[in-house]
């Protein structure tokens, strides 16, 4: 059997996993008994949380002496995976599982992953990502927001904006500048941030259908102590890099469109119209592969390699692929497309269409990622 | 890839550097290079040693092509071996080492009355300078394995193909095959097994496309800096990085299916449409990339292209393909759905 065929079969561990997760919603969340979302923002519920976290399933690769369950990244992309393309509500739990967590079992010291990583994997936490800010987005090394040293911490100033979440959430980390550096990507540091805490003011900013999951976020002398600082001052651009293996490359980036062609194929159970079938064959296929290709990432990841330039064309590929099918479905659905039937193929699409030019925005653009991808090829 | 298909890719890749780009073109090139590879036996990798195959897995003989796909070579390793190879041992018939025509699945259908040969057949490769046609036909009793000798054939309408290789029509009438036998296999098996060896192909010459835009773009300068610099052109490798690593892992995966499972048909069928869907834009982005350097008879990027155009054309339509996806997907209804795009290549249930 070839290394590619290796990494992507599952061992028989990790098909039982598979089967315990598909169970575990089948009787969680029925099909038809809640409206799935497409995806990472499939909607926020703390309750469904904690019964992740009661199985095991927040944290999962974070070593069991930082405080997560000691399984591995194929594992937690087994559980991801069965997650997203069930619809199933994870915003409450995303940012803090994929991100904060791993970033806080790398750099945090003892003290902070008992304060943030323990209740992290029990679903108690949840936490928003501040990077971009009125003035810098793709180009991330220009943040303005700033922290000077004081007595037993650190005093910030700045804005933070399309901050996801933070409406709703308990934390977010922040990329800051602490010093000012020849070179810019030096003298940046992050800190956790109490979202409620006093000098925090988070505005919400209106996506176009009207919902409300981007927020600015402006902090006006706002005292961080100095126990909040993650790893090393000047750390914070490294530990940036350094994580988005861990964004880039996962399922999240290839099933927001997956429930559409599942819905589509439930309510057309008498047989699937010709006019989709290209569409769904092309997509079908598609899946096939791109899914391997993620997975085979996060088999990577567990031999400690840092697959970057494969994270960073993965999240192109399936990007890419979801506007696409998005952009084919549309052309060939035969009804009205309307948001007045969440959950129906057609309520689906119209939120995928209406969501889905964030899709090739959100952890990085599409841009911004080719030039990372060319860089590798060198 | 294993340590054997590394070891394999590179001694392929060696015998085809004995020819530059410009000679690869010639289908005489792709006379001497199938004869220099069957000297060492890389026609017949995979297949029944005990009946003149060279052993090994389908990996091993994946990573031959994938070789030949980089070279842009019209070598016939997958017709007059892996294919014609392949249908002679499962019907327990012995390969002799030649160059044969291999009468394609689609090509039309040939009929065995007990005694001799009779029809037609499209899109015969090098069917003028193969001693034998070998074919599946329908016998009495169920499909046959014939080899029919040259003078049995008429050979006619020779045509040359996108990639400049001659494929003919050949009738034939009352010809008596020297050899016959049995086939465990039908054509739609032996159809499934030839869009395989595409995949294979097509991997190799999206990595040569790739390699080639890539040096090309960091060597062409203009506005005084090499034009991999500009975005604009940053699209086009990035898309080929995409393509190249997508259909790669693809084509690994049908190497493996295909060692595991006797006609992983789902598989070979999702490959091919990621392929031919990858083949499409890439060959594109890759042209772009050369600007005009690309399009030149000189320069070796048209050697692989015009290749990558062709056996994305080979074996099947699209609409085939995606009706043997379809197929799966519909068996499998809404519930079935997710379950089959995770399946595993190698498992049950496929």
């Amino acid at each position: 059997m070839s290394a590619t065929a290796r990494d992507t079969e599952l061992t028989a561990t990790e098909l039982a996993l598979q089967s315990e997760v598909r169970e575990f919603l089948a009787a969680e969340l029925p099909r038809g008994s809640f409206v799935p979302g497409l995806g990472m923002v499939g909607g926020r519920d703390p309750e469904f949380s904690r019964k992740l976290a009661q199985r095991g399933w927040l944290g999962m690769s974070i070593p069991a002496e930082h405080g997560g369950a000691g399984r591995s990244a194929v594992e937690r992309f087994i559980v991801v995976e069965e997650l997203l393309r069930w619809g199933a509500p994870v915003e409450h739990h995303w940012n803090a599982d994929r991100q904060i967590a791993p970033i806080l079992a790398r750099y945090g010291t003892p003290e902070q992953r008992r304060r943030f990583v323990d209740p992290i994997c029990a679903g108690e936490l949840s936490f928003a990502l501040g990077m971009s800010e009125p003035d810098a987005g793709s180009d991330l090394a220009a943040v303005a927001t700033r922290a000077v040293k004081v007595e037993r911490g650190w005093r910030v100033n700045g804005t933070k904006i399309w901050t996801s979440g933070a409406h709703e959430s308990d934390w977010f980390i922040i990329l800051c500048r602490t010093s000012d550096e020849e070179d810019r990507r030096q003298g940046l540091s992050r800190l956790i941030v109490d979202l409620h805490g006093e000098g925090v003011t988070v505005k919400p900013i209106e996506f176009l259908d009207g919902t409300s999951e981007f927020n600015e976020v402006s902090m006006v002398d706002v005292f961080v102590p100095d126990d909040l600082l993650v790893g090393e001052v000047g750390a914070g651009w490294s530990q940036n890099v350094a994580e988005l293996v861990y964004e880039r490359g996962g399922p999240e980036r290839w099933l927001s469109p997956y429930l559409l062609v599942e819905q589509l194929l439930r309510e057309h159970a008498d047989g699937l119209p010709d006019a989709y079938a290209a569409v769904v064959a092309d997509a079908t296929a598609a899946w096939w592969a791109m899914r391997r290709l993620s997975l085979q990432i996060a088999r990577k990841i567990d031999r400690g390699e840092a697959p970057a330039h494969e994270s960073a064309l993965v999240k192109d590929i399936g990007t890419r692929f979801e506007q696409k099918l998005v952009a084919d479905l549309l052309d060939v659905a035969e009804q009205d497309v309307v948001e007045d039937e969440p959950g129906s193929f057609r309520g689906l699409l119209f939120a995928a269409v209406l969501n889905n030019p964030a899709w090739t925005l959100r952890g990085g653009t599409t841009e911004i990622l080719r030039t990372i991808i060319t860089r590798g090829l060198r | 890839m294993s340590d054997d298909s590394d070891q394999i890719a590179e001694v392929v890749d060696e015998v085809l550097s004995a020819w530059g780009p410009a000679d690869q073109a010639k289908p005489e090139t792709s006379l001497a290079a199938w004869e220099a590879l069957l000297e060492l036996g890389f026609p017949y990798v995979s297949l029944d040693e005990d009946l003149g195959g060279s052993g090994g897995s389908h990996e091993d003989a994946f990573a031959v092509l994938r070789a030949l796909g980089a070279h842009g070579s019209g070598a016939p390793i997958a017709e007059s071996g892996l294919l014609a190879g392949w249908l002679l041992t499962q019907a327990g018939l012995e390969i002799e080492p030649r160059l044969v025509a291999f009468a394609p699945p689609l090509g039309g259908t040939l009929t065995y009355d007990g005694r001799t040969v009779a029809g037609e057949v499209s899109g015969v490769a090098w069917a003028e300078h193969a001693a034998y046609l070998v074919a599946l036909a329908e016998g009495p009793d169920g499909p046959v394995v014939v080899e029919v000798p040259a003078e049995a054939l008429a050979v006619s309408a020779t045509a040359h193909t996108l990639a400049g290789t001659p494929r003919s029509r050949v009738v034939l009438d009352q010809a008596a095959p020297a050899r016959v036998a049995p086939s465990t296999v039908d054509a739609g098996r032996l159809l499934r097994r030839a869009a395989a060896t595409r995949v294979a192909l097509i991997a190799g010459g999206l990595e040569r496309a790739r390699d080639l835009s890539v040096r090309y773009t960091a060597e062409r300068v203009q506005f005084g800096q090499p034009v991999a610099k500009f975005q604009a052109v940053q699209v086009h490798l990035a898309r080929l990085a995409e393509d190249a690593a997508l259909v790669g892992m693809t084509a690994d995966l049908v190497a493996s299916a295909l060692d595991s499972s006797p006609d992983p048909a789902f598989d070979i069928a999702a490959a091919t449409l990621v392929a031919r869907a990858s083949t499409r834009e890439s060959t594109k982005a890759a042209h772009q990339a050369h600007g005009a350097m690309g399009v030149t008879r000189e320069y070796p990027l048209h050697v692989v292209t015009r290749h990558l155009w062709q056996w994305a054309h080979d074996y099947g339509s699209l609409s085939l393909w995606r009706g043997v996806v379809l197929d799966a997907v519909r068996a499998g209804g809404a519930d079935g759905y997710y379950p089959l795009i995770a399946a595993e290549t190698n498992g049950p249930g496929r």
